[in-house]
């Protein structure tokens, strides 16, 4: 009796759609945030290492992302199973705790019937969970690529200062060597030298610091692409992008925000699980507990995970008031939750927005006024040296200064390039001004010159075509008489 | 290209003509500046004085009076080719034009102010009713901005002055408001002079790449001029061979200036006292001019081109660094060149002394600041003279002109009588030498005999004799 119709509907169980890896709703889902997905085998990184290369190799190796798909399956496993009527089997195992013998039955005939009666809306649930876990994969992913794209513009930045840095301590370097040869010519104390020995050595200290700071930004992308501590075979680019056109005001970005956000989206599918769930209990409240859940996990690494189930049990004592009562706190829990969420989101597009525009107008002000003013203030200190009014050691130190200016003015464009990136997953999608590097990129190649190159006859704008014929006037042989007349 | 040979390679391209001709088409080296000055004597009997670089100011003779203008304003100078500023001076100038009188004389001064602030003159040296010495606050009331005073008194004496504000001197005196005033005396002279110049001898704050002196310098000048040039743009003194030239030189600059004629004994002659009495006059080759001192000298003028300047040698640079670290003898070979990948404009100088600086800035291998001079410039028939500040030239030649104070050019030595070169060998003829070398090869330098018998014969030095 009961058996046949348990197998009926169990058969009719199977019939219903088992949700899976579905990669192209993922793939379309990732597309809105700029991220693509390759059907091919990616090989490891090799050689120069673009942006979308690493966020690529990230969401292909990275563990986390390993993890989210397992997740995923899991969650479609339960999306099975609340289609399908649970093992007699099983529970029977669950009765026997409270079973005084003899009433297998009825027990399997109430669980049968609370299975039956209760199939549509555990199949619901189920699938509001697994679209809110395939949003939570999804953002994941986003979340992934974000980080990834922060640590290779941390990567590249690290890169760019560590090159001004080494320009920099060649600049002190010069000063030491220099004046190591004016100290034995007898011309500086001491005192001068160890100053300037001091120099070159806080000097190279820095550049110390700045090759492992290289070093170690790039052993963390390497971690976030899944290939941890291989860091020899590929290289970021040398040199950041410029800017890009601002975005739009706050308030259109917090539309977009509250619009896009996968993290939100995912918390409302649970939500509407949560409240299925809730309208269940209500309507069998006499059948027994039935407990919709929310879980909220921020790992360690940063990853947010959205989590939800529902759990039921046997209405053989109460009628299930302390279920219900549960089940609609839980509900209201859950809504504060997104409110909090919400508000957090607000806070962060504007906190981000405002650090763009911040780190934006630094670098701006570093590259169109500090630096061109570093440049002028060279010549002039050259033109200096040139008339003996300042000595090289002046000239070497204010170079030096020069540089870390420079320097300064790399890490502020890494600042805003991470704060972009930082923008960008607040308002999850990608902000205006078009591909990075339609700006140009911020190019550091004119502060060194190969050697040999001289300029002093093609700056100086001299025009050496009337100097007329050969004249030794250092050399020359003064003795005769023969030039005299000539010089007025 | 090590930079011997670029030195070499820049010598053979510019041609030492460039700086000359920048010079002569822009009028200083050449061609002496200013009013000419009649080669005769005046109606009442003086030869007048010239002021290279200057002017004498005219006068009106009113009910027997002499009248003078003066208007203190603010104006542009060029203190060689290269180098102007805003200044304060007198009728358009600095110095002031040069005030000339002569004993007996009644003069009545206007005095205009056309500058930003108060200011009086002071009558330097001369003898006045103590109402018109011109002591703001002291004897007058300041003169202030639009107002004009007159200062009026009798000459009962001679010699040579000189005038300045005594309000807010520091300032005005420092932004080039001075002038001589010369007095003649009434019965003439013993020994009549056949060229008289003025010269005031000053010094300024003007620092490289701006455009107005800075008053508040005390010690470190840029500038130390003749009547406010600089060579190479003063004016040569000029005179015709066997003249009486006298030279009177003012000092209202901070410092004491040795000036040095070559070629002469001059004798020092007079001062804001006068014409000393011929008893007391002494033969120099460098008289100090002391602050605020005034001394004439005289002598007979030799031909010849003949240098004429003051004696500190820092006095006779233009602008220059002090306090930079020490460049000679240092080798910045290798490093130089490592250095211009951060700075490619970086030359390396001073290594065998300052002379080849000023064949990068004669060259125009390097540019200085904007509104500077380099610290030695000037081309004569040799090559450069490597000089700026307070230097410049006699020229004495055979045939000139009474009143003509035109530059006549480059001296045409006779034959024979320049230093000719008789060899390139560092060896050559083996000199006495004694001491020890500095650097490698100290050991080598032969220690002379007492005996006296030395390397090449003995060559009549007196230390070489036995006793
Ligand atoms: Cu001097």
């Amino acid at each position: 009796m009961a058996l046949p119709v348990l197998s009926v509907l169990f058969l009719a169980g199977c019939a219903t759609t088992v949700p899976d890896l579905d990669r192209e709703r993922l793939e379309g889902d990732l597309m809105a945030y700029g991220v693509t997905l390759s059907e091919e085998e990616l090989p490891k990184p090799r050689g120069e290492l673009e942006l979308e290369s690493a966020i690529h190799q990230a969401l292909l190796r990275n563990p986390r992302m390993q993890a989210a798909y397992a997740r995923l399956d899991l969650e479609a496993a339960d999306v099975i199973e609340a289609s399908q009527f649970a093992n007699p089997s099983l529970s029977l195992s669950v009765l026997r705790p409270e079973g005084g013998g003899g009433n297998e039955y009825g027990i399997g005939l109430a669980w049968g019937i609370s299975g039956w009666l209760l199939r549509s809306a555990r199949i619901d649930i189920a699938e509001s969970h697994w679209e809110s876990t395939r949003l939570q994969l999804t953002e994941g992913m986003v979340a992934l690529a974000s980080d990834t794209e922060r640590a290779w513009y941390e990567a590249v930045a690290a890169r760019q200062q560590a090159q001004v840095q080494a320009l920099e301590t060649r600049a002190a370097d010069l000063g030491l060597r220099l004046g190591q040869r004016f100290h034995e010519a007898g011309n500086i104390t001491d005192l001068d030298k160890a100053h300037l020995r001091i120099r070159a050595t806080e000097s190279r200290l820095q550049l110390e610091e700045a090759r492992r700071q290289e070093r170690a930004t790039r052993l963390y992308l390497a971690h976030l692409m899944g290939i941890p501590g291989e860091i020899e075979d590929w290289s970021v680019p040398a040199t950041l992008p410029l800017p890009l056109a601002d975005p739009d005001a706050p308030g259109a970005l917090v539309d977009q925000a509250l619009d896009g956000r996968l993290d939100l989206a995912a918390l409302d599918k649970a939500l509407d699980g949560m409240t299925e769930g809730v309208a269940l209990v209500r309507r069998y409240r006499w059948l027994g507990d039935i407990e919709p859940g929310i879980e909220f996990e921020r790992e360690t690494d940063g990853t947010r995970l959205w989590g939800g189930g529902i759990t039921f049990t046997l209405p053989l004592f109460n009628r299930n008031q302390s279920g219900v009562h549960r089940a609609e706190a839980r509900l209201r829990e859950g809504e504060a939750r997104r409110d909090r969420l919400t508000d957090a989101i607000i806070a962060d597009v504007h906190e981000q927005h405002y650090r763009l525009l911040h780190h934006r107008e630094r670098f701006r002000m570093m590259r169109e006024e500090l630096l061109p003013a570093r440049e002028i203030a060279m010549a002039g200190i050259q033109e200096r040296v040139n008339y003996m009014f300042d000595d090289v050691f002046d000239l070497l130190e204010h170079k030096q200064e020069e540089l870390r200016d420079w320097r300064r003015t790399v890490a502020e464009l890494g600042d805003y390039w991470r704060a972009r990136a930082d923008l960008a997953y607040a308002v999850a999608g990608p902000l205006p001004g078009g591909p990075v590097g339609r700006e140009g990129y911020f190019d550091i190649g004119q502060l060194e010159r190969e050697p040999g190159q001289m300029h002093h006859h093609h700056d100086h704008g001299h025009d050496h075509e009337d100097h007329g014929e050969p004249h030794d006037h250092e050399h020359g042989d003064h003795t005769e008489h023969s030039g005299h007349g000539g010089h007025h | 290209m090590k930079r011997r040979n670029f030195l070499l390679a820049a010598s053979a391209v510019l041609p030492a003509a460039t700086l000359t001709r920048v010079m002569a088409e822009s009028g200083h080296v050449h061609h002496n500046e200013g009013d000419r000055t009649p080669g005769q004597r005046t109606d009442q009997g003086y030869m007048p004085v010239h002021t290279p670089n200057g002017w004498t100011l005219p006068y009106e003779i009113k009910d027997g009076v002499k009248e003078f203008h003066l208007v203190a304003e603010e104006i542009e100078h060029e203190f060689a080719p290269g180098s102007v500023a805003k200044c304060w001076g007198y009728n358009g100038t600095t110095p002031g034009p040069t005030i000339e009188a002569v004993e007996g004389d009644r003069v009545r001064i206007y005095v205009t102010n056309r500058l930003p602030e108060y200011t009086s003159v002071h009558w330097h040296g001369i003898h006045l009713p103590s109402g018109m010495d011109g002591v703001k606050g002291v004897t007058q009331p300041p003169i202030h901005p639009g107002e004009t005073f007159v200062y009026e008194f009798e000459l009962n004496q001679h010699g040579t002055h000189m005038y300045h504000p005594h309000a807010d001197e520091m300032v005005q005196m420092a932004m080039g408001m001075m002038g001589m005033f010369i007095i003649h005396p009434k019965d003439g002279e013993i020994e009549p002079v056949d060229r008289d110049y003025a010269i005031l001898l000053h010094n300024w704050a003007l620092h490289p790449g701006t455009r107005r002196p800075d008053p508040s310098i005390m010690v470190d000048f840029d500038l130390w001029s003749m009547n406010s040039k600089v060579f190479p743009a003063i004016d040569s003194l000029v005179a015709k061979t066997g003249e009486r030239v006298r030279i009177r030189m003012g000092n209202l600059s901070m410092w004491n200036h040795p000036m040095h004629v070559h070629g002469v004994s001059f004798e020092v002659t007079g001062s804001d006292g006068g014409r000393w009495p011929r008893s007391q006059w002494r033969k120099e080759t460098t008289e100090i001019v002391g602050v605020g001192q005034v001394r004439d000298i005289e002598f007979i003028a030799p031909p010849g081109d003949w240098a004429f300047h003051c004696h500190m040698t820092h006095h006779t640079m233009n602008p220059m660094g002090h306090g930079i670290a020490n460049p000679l003898g240092v080798d910045q070979s290798g490093i130089e060149e490592e250095i211009r990948t951060l700075l490619p404009e970086y030359m390396a100088m001073g290594q065998h002394g300052m002379a080849d600086h000023q064949a990068h800035t004669d060259g125009g291998h390097m540019r200085g600041p904007d509104n500077t001079l380099a610290m030695a410039m000037g081309e004569g028939p040799f090559g450069t003279i490597g000089m700026g500040g307070m230097f410049t030239l006699v020229k004495v030649r055979d045939d000139l002109a009474p009143g003509d104070f035109s530059d006549p050019g480059w001296y045409w030595h006779p034959d024979g009588e320049v230093a000719w070169r008789v060899s390139d060998d560092p060896d050559f003829g083996n000199p006495v030498r004694r001491g020890k070398l500095a650097g490698a090869g100290a050991e080598d330098l032969p220690t002379p005999r007492r005996d006296g018998h030395g390397h090449h014969g003995n060559h009549g030095h007196g230390d070489h004799h036995d006793h």
